[in-house]
């Protein structure tokens, strides 16, 4: 138990120290760090709508693949970890003396066998969508960095897309959207 | 900024579940299990069992005896060194079957022999019960 929240700990540990790290690094260019907080934000301060609803609904459908994904995997491992605990646990039963039944032991594998195997196809899916969303996000990375050197830092001027106008007694007010 | 490192450090946390490696076969062999189970009564709340064992040279130490029936779950009535056992009853119960597992010097029981208890009795004395 205590090897697993180790392990936790060094893993969430580096990723943040790494994630830390590298946002101050880009936190100079706004749109940069805008798509490093929400994939697809740096290019709508761009100005390019269409990327923009791309990469964040990819983000959203891969992230939230991912989230569920991996809240699918940790039951399948927690039962697994349960039915592993019991199986170890037969050898110091026996030795102080409890009867068991073989059946409940070749159960208790069967069972162990069943969770591990679930656990092994969960574990494809996470990893599925763990690709789908970091390749999405990196992706997205790397398409406001190189569309911010082709545009400059300033992101693009509109033309004034608001306006009105008098239709007899009427007010007609419009915005107009680019993409 | 702080904040969101600490919403991906929760996400993270959450991710990195680990699972224990998947353990050997427990070196344990099951006893045989007890054959030809036959229950027989010469009174109405006497039982005799007897059955076989068809590996002599297995590391059975003792035999365990179960009874359930109609209107109770399964217990263990006693236990036998040998293969046969009297049991006994306080009063007559509907739909009694009996069980017999061995245990083996490892601990390990094995699967059940299971016989009813016969509807009529046979004329004599019991061989079994004293």
């Amino acid at each position: 138990m205590r090897q697993r929240w180790f392990r936790r700990l060094v893993c969430s540990t580096v990723i943040v120290v790494l994630v830390g790290i590298a946002v101050p690094v880009m936190a100079e260019k706004e749109s940069v760090v805008r798509s490093v907080l929400l994939p697809g934000s740096g290019q709508a301060h761009q100005g390019h709508y269409a990327k923009a609803a791309i990469f964040a609904g990819a983000a959203i459908i891969s992230g939230t693949g991912l989230f569920l994904s991996q809240v699918h995997y940790n039951q399948s491992v927690m039962r697994y970890n349960d039915l592993y605990g019991i199986y170890v646990q037969y050898p110091s039963d026996l030795q102080s003396g409890t009867v068991i039944r073989f059946s409940e032991i070749q159960q208790t594998y069967n069972d162990m066998q069943a969770a591990w195997d679930t656990s092994e196809d969960r574990k494809t899916w996470r990893n599925v969508f763990l690709f789908a969303f970091l390749a999405t996000y990196v992706v997205n990375l790397v398409d406001v960095v190189i569309s911010e050197r082709e545009t400059g830092e300033k992101p693009i001027e509109e033309p004034s897309s608001v306006g009105f106008e008098m239709r007899g007694e009427d007010v007609l007010v419009y915005k107009s959207f680019r993409f | 900024m702080k904040k969101v490192l600490l919403v991906l450090g929760v996400i993270l946390i959450i991710s990195c579940e680990s699972r224990e490696d998947f353990p050997p076969l427990l070196p344990i062999t099951p006893p045989p299990a007890p054959t030809n189970l036959v229950v027989e009564s010469y009174d109405p709340l006497e039982y005799d069992l007897t059955w076989q064992i068809d590996d002599p040279n297995s590391t059975v130490r003792e035999f365990w005896v179960w009874a359930w029936s109609d209107i109770t779950l399964p217990e263990t009535v006693g236990v036998a060194v040998d293969t046969f056992f009297c049991a006994e009853t306080n009063f007559q119960i509907p739909g009694l079957v009996f069980g017999v597992s061995a245990v083996s010097d490892q601990n390990v029981a094995s699967s059940l022999a299971i016989a009813a208890a016969p509807d009529t009795l046979i004329p004599g004395v019991s061989p079994t019960c004293p």
